[in-house]
């Protein structure tokens, strides 16, 4: 018996990164996977390799959402396990925040988490039989301790923290087995970094300085933070709702380099 | 169903209640597995060999000192190494600070807290033979749900999910590939919680949990799908701590 036998899955920002690790590892487990993503190109190539279906969403627009949402309705009648893994890095400096950037990050990591959950966790309440499902929500390990130097980041990371937990208690207490907890990945392996590795000596540095933050002594990879996101997706956890599951290599809970 | 084929478990507390669950999950994921418990637990381990499982049940005081060193060889000695550590014996024994007696106290942490600080010193030298390990302790969510009743139980297993990560952070510096991390549960039907808890009612979903769901979450993180994973807590609690 696979783990996610049966289940429709959807995760948004699938084309790589952490999403795409998801894909295929929910895939791997028997999961019907639907996932979205701005990058059609890469979301059509993800989509051959693993025999998921792309569809094109960018998650703060929410007629894409119900678009995206009513598709999969159409063609299974129900949706089991949200993953709402989109999301960009921040605005750098409070200084030098400017208000269309803060807007846009804002609007992706905490508006597009809100409308994940709010189209997806009603097609969930449709779901035959009963509500049911489990939503999981990526924030950060920069959603628990703080990142001096990008405040608008570890601001939405926390808002996503406190949102998932208000969102689990709601439909909980409403007798909905709909659960949801946040996943919170230290730093990662992916191509988010890729912006900072302008040579290959500010690349090395920037990997001892994780390093240094991680009591693992290395990054995570994709397929880790995909395995816990599994954990969460599955009835392994049909106990833990408004939780936050943190992988990380030890990072929130030392001092770097202590 | 073979996440943990040949990996080597010891699981106290393993008796009744959620350490047999845990014991039981860990053998159908295809690990080998030590019960250890005061109370005799014979009877859980010969139903997993009937079931065709590697299993074995030894008679063990987790706070007696010379303890576990027997216990962690034999299990070596009979299963080929130690790979994975569940501490799950636990003890809850309610007082307030005007009714609680120090003797008391002390019985209560060397059960939840010595006990487990004792069994991941002795099995250290026994996962890094193996080249890494995962420590499993099991805390709760009284950690971070207070009554005054709690005084001695919570305040146990707060010190014991903050030991977890002191242990956590150290062999990952130092390089073991040890990981250690507690999971918290909230109240779970067994014998020791009764399944009449005035808790019920406010637990988000509604109920309480069951033990195998408790055991699916420490096969996760027995597992080398939690490679990453280390110094945190779960709480497997239907969302009590969170409103």
């Amino acid at each position: 018996m696979l783990r996610l036998e049966n289940k429709v899955c959807f995760i948004s920002g699938g084309a790589s990164g952490l999403g795409e690790a998801m894909v295929h590892r929910f895939s791997e487990e028997g999961g019907q996977v639907y996932f979205g993503d701005i990058d059609a190109v890469r979301g059509e190539a993800v989509a051959k390799e693993c025999g998921a279906i792309f569809l094109p969403l960018d998650v703060s627009d929410e007629e894409q959402w119900v678009a995206a949402i009513q598709r999969i309705e159409q063609d299974k009648g129900r949706l089991d396990v949200l993953v709402n893994n989109a999301g960009i890095l921040g605005t750098g400096p409070l200084e030098t925040i400017d208000i269309a950037s803060w807007n846009r990050l804002f609007a992706i990591n905490v508006t597009g988490v809100m409308l994940g959950c709010k189209h997806g966790g009603m097609l969930m309440q449709r779901n035959p039989g009963g509500a049911t499902g489990s939503i999981i929500n990526i924030s950060s390990n920069a959603g628990i301790l703080a990142t001096a130097s990008d405040c608008g980041y570890s601001a939405t990371k926390g808002a996503v923290r406190l949102m998932t937990k208000s969102i689990a208690i709601n439909f909980a207490r409403r007798g909905m087995s709909i659960r949801c907890n946040s996943l919170h990945p230290g730093p990662t392996d992916t191509p988010i970094f890729k912006p900072w590795r302008t040579s290959e000596k500010v690349s090395t540095q920037l990997d001892d300085t994780l390093r240094e933050m991680i009591p693992l002594g290395r990054l995570g990879q994709p397929r880790e933070i995909a395995n816990m996101a599994l954990y969460l997706a599955s009835d392994e956890s049909s106990f833990s709702t408004g939780s936050e599951f943190v992988v990380d290599g030890g990072g929130t809970s030392a001092l770097a380099g202590m | 169903m073979t996440r943990l084929q040949g990996k080597v478990a010891v699981v106290t507390g393993a008796a009744r209640g959620l350490g047999a669950a845990i014991a039981t999950r860990l053998c159908e994921e295809g690990a080998a597995v030590m019960l250890t418990d005061i109370l005799d637990g014979e009877e859980t381990s010969q139903r997993l060999r009937d079931a065709g499982h590697q299993a074995a049940f030894t008679v063990m005081d987790v706070a007696k000192r010379d303890a576990w060193k027997p216990v962690l060889s034999d299990t070596a000695s009979r299963f080929g190494g130690i790979d994975i550590l569940v501490n799950n014996a636990g003890v809850y024994r309610p007082a307030t600070i005007e009714t609680i007696d120090l003797d008391d106290l002390i019985d209560v942490y060397g059960i939840n807290l010595f006990g487990p600080m004792l069994g991941m010193q002795a099995v250290i030298p026994y996962m890094r033979e193996r080249g890494g390990g995962s420590i499993i302790n099991i805390a709760s969510n009284a950690t971070d749900f207070i009554f005054p009743e709690t005084i001695s139980y919570g305040s146990s297993k707060a010190a014991l999910a903050n030991m977890t990560k002191a242990v956590a952070v150290h062999c990952g510096r130092q390089g073991y590939r040890i990981r250690a991390n507690s999971i918290h549960p909230g109240p779970h039907a067994t014998a020791m919680m009764g399944t009449d808890s005035p808790l019920v009612q406010r637990i988000p979903l509604g109920r309480m949990g069951t033990p195998e769901e408790l055991a699916a979450t420490v096969v996760y993180l027995a597992s080398d799908d939690a490679a990453f994973v280390t110094a945190t807590e779960l709480f497997v609690d239907g969302g009590l701590i969170a409103a």
